[in-house]
């Protein structure tokens, strides 16, 4: 089998020949030191290198594609959402550290943490939704970045996903926080609705992007849960969320193309909403929060399960003998009969021993071949 | 119309804040603050319950913070039912330095508040020396710490460190995404799950130690 095959195969809920390994996104520091190369751009965007910033996002993509595929990953994440923008695209410093990104949310530097966070949002008013934009993903900017990563990455054999969001997650995000979003589905209804609509559309929009340029597989990133349950009561989610992943699947299937979804956290409570939506799989059943057996035993004859290699301790602390029994613990818990994919329990970020990284996959060849 | 403190309650467990406004401003006529001060605090430890047992979530929690808050406004005492200063335990919460989230340390800034602690906020990404600054300087009987990232939690250590002389008197909570029962290596006394969880550990405190909270 190929990386392709064995990718769809599982997805499938067949079993191939090996069990498939991907991740969500490899942040910078790993890519660079896989590829054996000086970091290009910077690790954290800053006021001094707000420049150019389309072409040093398409190098950076390139770079995550061909450091998945040197690491042998069976699919690659060519695109988010959250790295869309066009070639006149500057961010709009507020003081040295934070600016605001072409979401509308206000980021701020962290070069200790080797990441840039969220720390507020643009919408505070009726007229700030009003004029709110979010980027506009059929730009033809957009598309050409796009087409350029789907190529590369088709080269190589690899299956191909690109990440978008349904509503939520970049709404509380545009809207300063999950605090502020919640009190607006209480207080201010018609105010929440607006913004979710225009957030789930410009994700909608994306989905529909991403299967244009060809992508193979599309994964909804939203996170819906912490480590207790929902962010926000099952009631809610139902009424104003679920909806908007219902269409990204519906957009994904009129295509033929199988819609994964991410979220972060103990999800049980509204696991069978997810599910009933049509997706074809589901990451990364979040160690310490749900059960990945447990899991796989309900849901395995229904959709295919990735996961989830703990990126919490064991990839950035453990030692090569922890990785390799945390690779066996997942492939253990969920690989009998097929359909998993072998990932970390959320992403390659950048405090990954980059060591763990090989030692996962490395792992997963030896332990993960079919039949168990 | 007889309006009963259990009504005020129940508007804050059923998250009405019209309702709960609209008792407050009746009961405060002849009632005392300290009075409904409690009724708050009842109310929150039924929310806390509830999204114990998964009848609400975040969204819940923050729509109660969101009732309280109005409430607090019709009392005139700021953000908090601390009445008197050296009635309540004093707690200092802060994102340890390097982390920049805040949502659970808001949660438990808020529901400390509704429960009668003196609650000092420090914010995000703050160093250990202004924690350790702030915990001599206000006398707090607990420090409540926040990490997100797997990163930021050795941080933990640098913050117990310099406290170390006031051990007796301190007792330093952890929680947060990345937080699970390996930061007790860290030589803080307690961990917790969830800003609800996290409450009940302040109060067991607060009872075992008499309310510590003078200044020192």
């Amino acid at each position: 089998m190929n990386h392709r095959s064995r990718f769809f195969a599982a997805l499938d809920l067949k079993e191939p020949d090996y069990v498939p390994i991907t991740d969500l996104g490899l942040d910078s520091p790993i890519v660079d030191q896989i590829l054996s190369r000086e970091r290009i751009p910077p690790p954290v965007f800053s006021s001094s290198s707000a420049h150019q910033f389309w072409d040093a996002t398409l190098e950076r993509r390139l770079a995550m594609v061909e450091a998945c595929v040197r690491l042998d990953f069976d699919a690659v994440p060519v695109m988010e959402d959250y790295d869309a923008m066009t070639r006149g695209y500057v961010p709009r410093f507020i003081d040295r550290d934070r600016f605001v990104d072409q979401w509308g949310r206000i980021m701020q530097d962290n070069a200790k943490a080797k990441t840039t966070y969220f720390v507020g949002g643009s919408v505070n008013s009726p007229e700030d939704l009003e004029n709110y934009e979010p980027p506009d993903a059929l730009n033809p900017d957009i598309l050409e970045m796009l087409d350029t990563l789907v190529k590369a990455a088709d080269k190589s054999g690899v299956a191909t996903f690109a990440e978008c969001h349904s509503g939520w997650h970049l709404a509380f995000q545009v809207r300063g926080g999950i605090d502020k979003l919640a009190i607006d589905l209480y207080r201010n209804s018609g105010f929440a609705s607006r913004l979710l609509e225009k957030l789930a559309k410009a994700g909608q929009d994306f989905a529909k992007a991403y299967i244009e340029v060809g992508i193979d597989v599309l994964v909804v990133e939203d996170d819906y849960a912490d480590n207790h349950g929902p962010m926000i009561s099952p009631h809610l989610f139902r009424q104003y969320e679920l909806p908007n992943l219902r269409r990204i699947v519906e957009i994904g299937k009129k295509h033929g193309i199988p819609v994964l979804k991410h979220s972060d956290g103990n999800l049980y409570p509204i696991l069978d909403d997810i599910v009933g939506t049509g997706i074809n799989g589901l990451h990364p059943i979040e160690p310490g929060a749900m059960d990945l057996k447990g899991v796989k035993e309900s849901l395995g004859g229904k959709i295919c399960i990735m996961g989830n290699v703990d990126c919490r301790y064991v990839l950035p602390y453990g030692t090569e003998e922890d990785v390799r029994k945390d690779v066996r613990r997942c492939i253990d818990a969920a690989a009998e009969g097929g359909g998993f994919v072998l990932a970390s329990s959320n992403s390659i970020h950048a405090n990954v021993k980059t060591d763990n990284v090989y030692t996962m996959v490395d792992e997963a060849r030896k332990y993960g071949k079919y039949p168990l | 119309l007889n309006i009963t403190i259990h009504d005020f309650e129940t508007s804050i467990v059923d998250l009405d804040i019209e309702r709960a406004t609209a008792t407050c401003k009746e009961l405060i006529k002849s009632y005392e603050l300290e009075v409904l001060f409690e009724a708050i605090g009842r109310a929150m430890d039924v929310v806390g319950e509830k999204y114990e047992k998964g009848e609400y979530f975040l969204s819940e929690l923050f729509m109660a913070g969101q009732v309280v808050k109005e409430v607090l406004k019709l009392t005139g005492n700021g953000n908090s039912v601390v009445q008197k200063r050296d009635n309540a335990g004093i707690v200092v919460l802060a994102t340890v330095k390097g982390d920049l989230h805040d949502i659970g340390k808001n949660i438990v800034a808020m529901l400390l508040r509704s429960s009668g602690f003196n609650v000092i906020d420090l914010g995000t990404d703050v160093s250990s020396e202004q924690i350790a600054v702030s915990v001599k300087e206000s006398g707090a009987s607990i420090l409540g710490l926040s990490a997100l990232l797997t990163t930021t939690v050795p941080e933990f250590g640098e913050v117990v460190t310099p406290l170390r002389d006031l051990k007796r008197r301190v007792k330093v909570i952890v929680g947060g995404a990345a937080v699970n029962e390996t930061a007790l290596k860290y030589g803080v006394d307690a961990w917790t799950r969830t800003a609800v969880e996290g409450l009940k550990i302040c109060k067991r405190i607060r009872n075992e130690t008499g309310s510590v909270g003078v200044s020192s």
